[in-house]
């Protein structure tokens, strides 16, 4: 069963070698003179590991974390015999929005030198594939980014990122521009688990446990705002992926969102269909972290209520690589053969347009 | 707005069951500042005539006075707001619903007052009003402490002052705060509700100064609304990753109009996070989701319900058939059907649900 790993994270920050090569004097020497973190603000809680890394991804080279293309293929896309994965760089989205902020210019020049940077992974190897980061705080500014990235790379390209952690609900229109944008080009918006701006409702967290844990909160707020903000009423082909975001509340939030919306309609009249309706047709998940149930039948379960929703076709296998909680490929292996061919790449390969190498990947059970 | 009717039978427990039925979320609303005058200090009266301040605005905030969700319209009175008096209650609830004992939560929106003295004289105002003219008048009921949400001090005080009022079983806290609740600041909160052997009720509400949301301000109404699990979760997070049953192994936590079927799925990951993530928090010393089973209890009011067999499967992964508690959550409407749920639980947790982990959990 052919892979795509549809969320791996090839980490680096400013004042880096590979930043620094595509980024302008002017703007490496104010970040040698001011650094990164002047603008920083909020309370920290330090990560498990100093880049939240499994111990053994760090190249032997050194450098950190997937920094290292050819070492990053051995671990990821040779070992588990891929088709394709997929890179995301949160790190661009938090540095320009998130809890940090910087001098407009320069976050400008950051989030292209991320993408610039990217390519040299597009020529180390067909099987990477990438987000673009834009600065979606700058809806004009972002579409230019897009268009930049998909002039010169073309397909490689295959989603626009988001972090979760925007300043304005992300189905309001000022972000319209950027959904217009993801819709003429045929590819999806991501949002990706991030800390940002504000940690919870009710202010920030003291642990990194809870942190972490309540990245997945984000859910409810992003889809509720896509969909009653009525996004894919005016952008009916506009995908959303929910990357590292969890996927069993799916099931009960789509009921959720239908009874809410059955008592408050009213309000939402330029709906023109019931919200699960929407959630059916528009989002995705990815499978990282997968659920660890503590009653295990209980996941095969899910895998059964997941298909009931429709979700099943929507469904994306992911690793995290280099992430401390990275899952392999067989961390799906409970889910029932057909459900297993589809998250581990159909699926993926379906939205992405990331086409599916016959005999590699997983093997079927019998 | 449609408003016809709301299918009320659809709730009415009698339709559903034969047992006794108690109901642990009733509230009052307090018609009117002036209502509360006869049980505050004058200052607090001239200060809000002066100012022309008729109470704080957290109630309309998070209940939208007009709005189908705040009430249901066979429960919206002529000239009156929604559950504004006792009588309203006895003739909506009480009397017709065979309920044998039910828990009055007043939520006024006192948060919203920055002042602390305002804020906490209010809130004895409240409770006051609440002994005298609910708790004192009908025997079926019993009452949550309304507390001052911003200031720990006051709130340990309040619970001192009226705890051992044998109406009061609860004192409760909104959901949304500035401070996620599990902070050492307020574990002086939780020695208090322990000692006087009270449950903490997490309830709809609350008033921040950011946006109550990690995406920023919503802008509808039903957006907020349906994406309301984020408030929950992080309390709930918080609670536990800060060790207050660790700490407060006698604590008993009840949650209000925020679902369940959210839970499952969030105490697997909460479990899972644990797993890998323990060594930060080391008084977290158990499995999250086997902490939420013994320490919190969840109304039902919202059900939120999928197909039945669906939900039935999401009910026996909460993995305890004492969690979940029947509440009405007059006078607010939620689209629910006690059909889709209670045929498809065994008859033990039927009669859990609809009197007796209410029963246990409020001392009644």
């Amino acid at each position: 069963m052919p892979i795509i790993d549809a969320d791996v994270h090839n980490y680096a920050v400013p004042m880096s070698p590979e930043l620094d090569k595509y980024m302008s004097k002017r703007w490496v020497e104010y970040l040698r003179t001011m650094g990164i973190y002047h603008t920083r603000g909020g309370g920290e809680r330090p990560r498990q590991r100093q880049y939240a890394h499994r111990t053994d991804s760090i190249p032997p080279s050194g450098g950190r974390p997937g920094t290292d293309p050819d070492f990053a293929r051995e671990q990821l896309l040779d070992l588990y015999g891929m088709s394709g994965a997929v890179l995301n760089d949160i790190a661009a989205a938090a540095l320009v929005t998130g809890s940090d902020a910087y001098p407009f210019a320069l976050s400008m020049e950051i989030v292209r030198a991320y993408n610039d940077w990217r390519t040299e992974w597009f020529a180390a190897d067909p099987r990477w594939y990438a987000s673009i980061n834009v600065p979606f705080e700058a809806p004009s500014e972002a579409t230019k980014e897009i268009e930049r990235c998909r002039n010169d790379s073309g397909d490689r390209f295959v989603q626009v990122m988001f972090c979760g952690a925007s300043d304005e609900p992300i189905g309001r229109p000022r972000y319209w521009p950027i959904y217009e944008a993801c819709e003429h080009y045929g590819i999806p918006v991501g949002i990706h688990a991030a800390g940002g701006k504000r940690g919870t409702p009710s202010g920030h967290t003291n642990y990194y446990f809870e942190d972490h844990t309540d990245f997945a909160l984000v859910d409810y707020p992003i889809v509720s705002s896509l969909v009653f903000e009525g996004v894919f009423d005016r952008f009916p082909n506009l995908q959303v992926a929910l990357l590292e975001l969890g996927w069993s509340w799916v099931v009960p939030f789509a009921w959720r969102l239908d009874a809410s919306w059955r008592v408050l309609r009213d309000e939402v009249p330029h709906l023109t269909r019931k919200p699960s309706e929407y959630l059916r047709e528009h989002f995705w998940l990815t499978t990282q972290p997968m659920e660890e149930p503590d009653v295990p039948e209980a996941l095969t379960g899910m895998y059964e209520l997941l298909s009931q929703a429709g979700m099943d076709e929507r469904l994306m296998f992911s690793s995290d690589y280099p992430h401390w909680d990275f899952d392999p490929p067989e961390a799906v292996d409970t889910m029932p053969g057909p459900l297993r061919r589809k998250v581990l790449g159909e699926n993926a390969s379906r939205l992405y347009g990331i086409p599916l190498r016959a005999g590699t990947g997983a093997r079927g059970r019998a | 707005m449609t408003a016809v009717g709301s299918a009320l039978e659809r709730i009415d427990p009698r339709r559903h069951w034969d047992g006794a039925v108690i109901d642990c979320d009733v509230h009052a609303a307090v018609p009117s500042l002036d209502t509360l005058y006869p049980y505050m200090d004058t200052v607090w009266e001239h200060m809000a005539r002066d100012r022309g301040w008729f109470g704080p605005y957290g109630a309309a905030a998070t209940y939208p006075p007009n709005a189908p969700s705040t009430s249901r319209p066979e429960w919206r009175a002529e000239n009156r707001a929604p559950a504004s008096g006792l009588d309203l209650l006895q003739k909506d609830v009480l009397d017709p619903m065979r309920v044998e004992r039910a828990v009055v939560n007043c939520y006024y929106g006192i948060d919203t007052l920055r002042h602390p003295d305002w804020a906490a004289a209010i809130a004895r105002a409240v409770n006051d009003w609440i002994i005298a003219d609910w708790l004192d008048k009908d025997s079926r009921l019993v009452a949550s402490i309304s507390l001052p949400a911003r200031d720990p001090a006051a709130m340990v005080a309040e619970i001192e002052r009226v705890g051992d009022h044998p109406g009061f079983v609860q004192a409760f806290l909104p959901i949304r705060s500035d401070r996620l609740y599990g902070q050492r600041v307020y574990h002086p909160v939780f020695e208090a509700l322990t000692r006087h052997d009270l449950v903490l009720g997490l309830h709809w509400g609350g008033t921040t100064e950011d946006a109550p949301s990690v995406t920023g301000f919503p802008s509808w109404y039903v957006e907020r609304y349906a994406a309301e699990w984020q408030a929950y979760a992080a309390q709930i997070a918080s609670l536990l990753a800060e060790g207050v049953f660790k700490a407060y192994p006698t604590l008993r936590v009840a949650v209000f109009e925020g679902g369940f079927t959210w839970i499952p799925q969030w105490g697997w990951r909460l479990n899972k996070e644990w797993k890998g993530l323990r060594r930060e928090v080391p008084w977290l010393d158990r499995r999250p989701l086997d902490l939420i089973r013994e320490h919190m209890r969840f109304s039902i009011s919202p059900i939120d319900s999928g197909p039945p067999d669906a939900l039935a499967r999401i009910v026996e992964w909460l993995g305890s058939e004492d969690i979940l508690m029947y509440g009405s959550d007059y006078p607010h409407w939620h689209d629910d059907d006690l059909g889709d749920l209670l045929p498809h639980v065994s008859e033990t947790m039927r009669s859990n649900i609809m009197s007796e982990t209410a029963r246990a959990w409020y001392r009644l």
